[in-house]
């Protein structure tokens, strides 16, 4: 299997080789030119499977990697279809794919490739994004602005955007716009999740067959084989062709992001194998993760769980991973070997040792069918919540928290990542940093509105961390800190939060804010390796800093599960 | 050849040399003032003489290639052909020498391959020696192009054109320099002395004027000459050949002959698209791989280039002429209608929703949308449709008009409301296929509905009286289509449209709906055995009961919520709701809904005590639900008693009372079939299935049976059915593992 790093690399390279065969063949030069139109075609057709959301036929996340130049960017947009679950409810997933892919095809009519802008969606997702060499923020908010005021009458799918010079600049802009225009979706969570989209067979899509697929290459073969040269030079040529075709087969079918299979894997793998067994996951609440955490650190959950699950279910033990076309958040495990029980008890395992594990929860449903292992999954969510209800009632202590966005996620992320690599620690995906604590609150509409206004006062600061230390907090599992600089911004707000608390007679953290030590957890320490770390700077003494633009609000639900109970914005 | 036929073809050009001494004699006498009668028959005589000797001669000679090569030269290039024989048959008929029609009219839009049509006859008159000259003459103005359309020097633009050209191709070059009167005179003169076939190829580009000269020209011509006109209006003169686009197949072979040519492949789903979206229109379906060839597009980019620009040049090319000739706006508001709809539309909703009250001016402009191929009929049932690019040339005429648009969309909202009150009752049950045949149109109605009420619903606190009326719109949509939607079987359509029209009810604050449709989507995951969702949504249908008063509503909410819980295993909590359910619906004894809830429940109760193993318990409770709903009250008993005959059935087969099983399950296809209850037909052929298996009569049909309620069990996503019938099928085969290669 190809890493997802270089396999443009490789791509490239792989039909550059077969290029240069082909000129030393000792063939007439028109022969020559033909063979070289055949791989042309070959090429084009294979970079545009790769490149391209086949439901939208936007460029995808692979594109982003290959043809974005991320260092030229002026300035980007992101463009949010409002409440898409609830459009595939009522109109249909059908009509809300066509009215996607008209979307796409409107926006790609205004930015195009040749003037350096770039459309792209990630598969199942309710975001389209578009980034510009060419143009400012500003300049692609006004081209925007008429289809966003044309979107009534000409689509069905309602949208909203934001546009600026990094991401969370962009999606800062369009929460704005969002909140000026469309009634906040408040949902339940488990009624109201992707999964209870009713299902329509799929059989339908309109990609190429595997066979309409393989035809140019050995149509290439043949025009070889015809063509008289020798046969050591024949094999040669040949075997890098079929080389290529692998190649292209494994990025093609290959979702970017996760490395899972994508919907022409699925409609190449599945039709030619008997299922004996289907299981489905979801995560919870990807959507307001996605406001919470910020799509940077959402993805790199879906791929920490996709690794998971590719580790667990390999494609030689007879599996195959799936990542749906419509629903970003939910992969599918066909088996070709287990049966439902034995898969079931597979994936029980995993579920149950990787809970609180990553930003967000995700459940399972196997059975032999997918509308088996749909049931399942929706029955083994009710049974979650059930188990769930008892500690939401008490959960009684909350926090305020920030968290680096976006655009400053990314390098805290691998910071995190490195060190957990160095100690053979596990990496935090939910970075941030807990700037008071508001325990026993009976009101909390009340605390909300004093924290709202509170908030509504403070203005972005910028928090700087540097320095590692390591922490045995009551005999807990040992963890590493990054502490942040005690600025007077954090001085303040720690201290006007605890006057908060106490004004209201809830409780604050004890310490006075001198004793207090500002930090980020950004590695969970194995058990019993705490004590035997050689280098306790963990060869790190490195500095960032992020900017703050919100609290979070979160309760704390059982020992290791915190629920977001509101967002608050400084204005800005 | 035999000698005898050599003889008799000898024998008649003889006769024909006699005839043509005497004619030329008699010409002799005139000089130079021939009459144009002894001309002409001369003409006719030689050109007999020659058509036999030629049979005689067989093609044994090269001497006419010669000939044929220069009038070959004056003709456009022969395209790839395919299909249109009927057409060129037709034609060709009427342009032998002894038919009476002297004009061909050959219509349609532009790019429906009239061109291509006529150069094609062109050549087969040349090859079958039908015409000794063939002159082609061409009147367009521009050309479509892979850029875009290009304007040209068109061929001809007047009469006098035209009669330069039949000049110069028949030896009279200088014919030009004579008056016009003397023109014509010349160009009959020439024309007589030989059989020709003049082709006037776009003759819409001449102005009216022209058209009026050249067709006077003709109608005076002498009879040697025939004529082909190509045209995009309509040819007032002569046979007329109307082009629609090719069949799929004659498309598919066009596309893929020249796919070879450029050597570009799409996919067989590509070209299936490609097809439907262009009707089988040659232009676009060339357009599309010429994009693709020479100008380098992917497939994907070129197609929804097709299907989503609003500004590419095709749609000009092929639609502009028509529209503009469109003359009153009865016209452009039929061919609007149309365009707002997904499929095609009825006659009487076409004439209402236009809003063309009275019945002449609306068949004359049906008429005339017709003659311009704007517009098809399907005679069988009455509709009349446009093509998907037809449709897109017309929205984008109209995109401006948001006023005209809103209001177009409200009436059509309106029309099929109203259609719905009327058709879509609980008696009307046998007229349902009629209103399904508006099922797509309907629902996009609904569509229409759900969006409206989003975008106010945004904007405002409060509901104005138009959004109250269009949510009032889709809640009655919801409940009364929903409920044809449900008996036939088309359950995700119900599903979707259940969701969209309860957000309207809730807007509405109309509990009643509220509850109603939130049993609907119950229903669907009950049967689709999804029970735990089904509980969920049967208990918000009930809580919403809790804002209304309506017991039969309460009651109907608890039937679902009961049989919900039979299923999840809840028994005591089952018996009580149905029980409760039976109690309030034995007051309703002369309500048609409350009767057909009290059999509900004591169907309800039949599976209760059949899951609790009470076999002859449940088989009182299906019988009492077969009474109740064969209750003389009720005047249709046929609705639902296949639910009631197939409990029996199943009731008399755990029982080993195969006869009557088999009689239960046949009366429960019968009526399941008769209602067009696709579920229950399933659910009856399954037990009749379980029948001959149990009695080994007939296993081959108990296979086939049992298939055919697994493909329809799995249609419907019946999950808990398709399990039972999947238990079955391997039963039949263990019993008879030979029964496949049998079959």
């Amino acid at each position: 299997m190809i890493k997802t790093d270089n396999e443009k690399e490789i791509f490239l390279r792989s039909f550059k080789k077969l290029e240069n065969q082909i000129q030393v063949l000792p063939v007439s030069q028109t022969q020559i030119e033909r063979m070289k139109s055949q791989i042309s075609g070959i090429q084009k057709t294979a970079e545009n499977l790769a490149l391209y959301d086949p439901l939208t036929h936007a460029l995808n996340t692979r594109a982003g990697e290959w043809l974005i130049p991320k260092e030229q960017i002026k300035g980007m947009a992101k463009i949010d279809i409002y409440d898409l679950r609830q459009a595939n409810k009522v109109y249909g997933v059908a009509a809300v794919d066509s009215e996607l892919h008209k979307l796409a095809y409107q926006l790609m009519s205004i930015f195009t490739l040749d003037k350096g802008d770039f459309v792209r969606r990630s598969p199942g997702s309710d975001e389209f994004r578009i980034f510009s060499v060419s143009k400012t923020p500003q300049e692609i908010r006004l081209l925007l602005t008429k289809s966003y005021l044309d979107q009534e009458q000409q689509s069905l799918l309602t949208w909203d955007f934001g546009t600026g010079r990094t991401e969370t600049e962009a999606e800062n802009n369009l929460q704005k716009q969002r909140k000026l225009f469309r009634p906040l979706v408040i949902r339940q969570t488990i009624l109201e999740s992707h999964s209870e989209i009713p299902r329509q067979l799929e059989g339908n899509n309109s990609h190429l067959s595997w066979h309409e697929f393989n035809m140019p290459y050995q149509s290439l073969v043949d025009t070889i084989c015809s063509s008289a040269v020798p046969a050591s030079l024949q094999q040669q040529t040949t075997e890098q062709i079929h080389a290529i075709r692998n190649i292209v087969e494994d990025i093609v079918t290959k979702e970017a992001l996760t490395g899972t299979l994508n919907a022409i894997g699925a409609k190449w793998y599945l039709d030619r194998t008997f299922i004996q067994s289907v299981a489905l996951t979801d995560m919870l609440d990807m959507h307001e993760g996605n406001a919470r955490y910020g799509s940077v650190a959402i993805d790199q959950d879906l791929k920490r769980f996709a690794t998971l699950l590719l580790g667990h279910f390999p494609r030689k033990e007879g599996f195959l991973l799936f990542r749906s076309e419509r629903a970003g958040d939910e992969f599918k495990i066909v088996s070709t070997k287990s049966m439902a029980a034995e898969l079931e008890s597979r994936i029980r395992t995993i579920w149950r040792s990787d809970q609180g594990r990553g930003l967000l929860a995700w459940n399972y449903g196997v059975g032999r069918d997918d509308a088996e292992a749909h049931v399942a999954l929706y029955r083994n969510r009710v049974k979650e919540i059930e188990s769930m209800e008892v500690p939401v009632s008490n959960g009684k202590s909350t926090f305020i928290i920030v968290r680096p966005e976006s655009d400053d996620y990314p390098s805290l992320f691998k910071f995190s990542e490195e060190t957990a690599r160095i100690i053979e620690g596990r990496p935090i995906m939910d970075l941030h940093l807990t700037v008071q604590a508001i325990r026993n609150v009976h009101n909390f509409s009340e605390l909300q509105g004093r924290l709202e206004e509170y908030s509504s006062k403070l203005t972005p600061f910028e928090v700087k961390v540097k320095n590692i230390v390591r922490m045995n907090v009551n005999n807990q599992q040992g963890r590493l800190w990054l502490l942040a600089e005690k600025t007077k911004a954090l001085e303040s707000i720690y201290n006007d939060l605890g006057r908060i608390a106490r004004e209201m007679g809830y409780e604050s953290y004890p310490y006075k804010f001198e004793n207090w030590l500002p930090h980020i957890k950004i590695v969970e320490l194995p058990e019993h390796k705490s004590t035997q770390i050689k280098d306790p700077t963990f060869g790190a003494n490195r500095q960032a800093a992020f900017t703050v633009r919100r609290f979070e609000w979160t309760v704390q639900q059982s020992h290791d599960r915190w629920e977001l109970l509101q967002q608050f914005s400084f204005p800005q | 050849m035999d000698k005898e036929e050599i003889t008799h073809l000898e024998r008649m050009i003889s006769l024909h040399k006699k005839n043509l001494y005497i004619l030329e004699e008699m010409l002799a006498t005139y000089g130079a003032d021939q009459p144009l009668h002894l001309v002409n028959s001369v003409t006719m005589e030689k050109e007999a003489i020659a058509r036999y000797s030629k049979q005689i001669e067989s093609a044994t000679t090269d001497t006419k290639q010669a000939e044929k090569s220069s009038i070959l030269a004056s003709l456009p290039r022969r395209p790839y052909f395919v299909g249109r024989e009927e057409e060129i048959t037709t034609i060709l008929q009427s342009l032998q020498p002894n038919s009476r029609t002297f004009i061909v009219g050959i219509e349609g839009i532009g790019g429906v391959g009239k061109s291509t049509l006529a150069t094609e006859v062109s050549y087969r008159c040349i090859e079958n020696d039908l015409f000794e000259s063939v002159i082609w003459i061409s009147a367009k103005e521009s050309v479509l192009t892979l850029h875009g359309i290009e304007p040209i020097i068109p061929e001809a633009k007047t009469l006098s054109d035209i009669l330069i050209t039949i000049g110069s191709s028949l030896g009279n070059p200088t014919i030009g320099n004579l008056s016009i009167q003397d023109q014509i005179k010349r160009a009959y003169n020439l024309l007589a002395r030989q059989t020709t076939l003049l082709v006037l190829d776009n003759f819409e580009s001449l102005s009216k004027n022209e058209q009026r000269d050249v067709l006077d020209f003709l109608r005076r011509s002498p009879i040697t000459l025939k004529v082909a006109i190509t045209s995009r209006e309509r040819v007032s003169e002569g046979q007329i050949i109307r082009l629609q686009g090719l069949s799929f197949e004659e498309s598919n072979a066009l596309l893929e002959w020249d796919a070879q040519q450029k050597n570009i492949h799409l996919t067989k789903d590509q070209n299936k698209y490609l097809v439907e979206l262009t009707g089988g229109l040659p232009l676009a379906l060339l357009w599309v791989q010429g994009q693709i060839a020479v100008l380098g597009y992917s497939v994907t980019q070129v197609l929804d280039k097709l299907s989503l620009d609003t500004d590419i040049p095709i749609l000009q090319y092929c639609f502009n002429h028509s529209w503009n000739l469109l003359r009153h706006n009865n016209e452009k508001k039929i061919l609007f209608v149309l365009a707002l709809q997904p499929e095609a539309v009825s006659r009487i909703a076409l004439k209402e929703i236009a809003g063309i009250e009275d019945a002449d001016s609306f068949d004359t402009s049906i008429s005339d949308l017709l003659q311009l191929s704007l517009i098809d009929h399907e005679p069988d049932r009455d509709y009349f449709s446009i093509l998907p690019l037809t449709r897109r040339f017309v929205r984008t005429q109209f995109a401006g008009d948001r006023k005209f648009i809103k209001q177009a969309e409200l009436k059509i909202a309106q029309y099929y409301a109203k259609l719905l009150a009327q058709k879509s009752g609980f008696k009307e049950w046998r007229g349902y296929d009629d209103l399904l045949l508006d099922r797509n149109n309907i629902l996009s109605v609904a569509q229409w509905c759900y969006k409206s009420v989003q975008r106010k619903q945004n904007s405002s606190a409060s509901l104005t009286k138009q959004t109250r009326n269009i949510a009032e719109i889709l809640v009655q949509i919801g409940i009364q289509l929903g409920s044809v939607l449900w008996q036939r079987a088309f359950w995700y359509d119900r599903m979707t449209l259940a969701h969209a029209a309860l957000s309207a009810a809730k807007l509405l604050e109309d509990w009643k709906s509220v509850s109603t449709f939130a049993r609907n989507i119950s229903w669907i995951y009950f049967y689709q055995g999804d029970y735990l969702r089904a509980l969920r949504w049967s208990e918000e249908s009930l809580l919403a009961t809790t804002k209304t008063e309506d017991d039969l509503l309460i009651a109907a909410a608890k039937r679902s919520l009961g049989t919900v819980e039979l299923r999840l295993g809840n028994f005591e909590r089952s018996e009580t709701l149905l029980k409760d359910v039976l109690q309030t619906t034995e007051t309703y004894a002369n309500d048609d809904y409350g009767i057909y809830s009290k059999g509900f429940a004591q169907y309800g109760l039949g599976d209760l005590e059949y899951e609790r193993g009470n076999i002859q318990v449940a088989k009182n409770w299906y019988q009492k639900a077969l009474d109740t709903w064969q209750d003389p009250v009720r005047k249709d008993p046929v609705r639902h008693v296949s639910y009631a005959l197939n409990g029996l059935g199943f009731i008399a087969l755990k029982e080993k009372n195969y006869e009557e099983a088999k009689r239960f399950f046949m009366e429960g296809i019968q009526s399941a079939e008769e209602f067009g209850r696709v579920d229950e037909l399933a659910k009856g052929n399954l037990g009749l299935a379980s029948v001959y298996l149990e009695t080994a009569t007939d296993l081959k049909t108990a296979l086939i049976l049992t298939n055919d309620s697994i493909e329809s069990f799995q249609q419907q996503g019946m999950q808990y059915e398709i399990q039972k019938a999947k238990v079955l099928q391997e039963e039949i085969l263990k019993a008879d593992p030979q029964i496949l290669t049998s079959q």
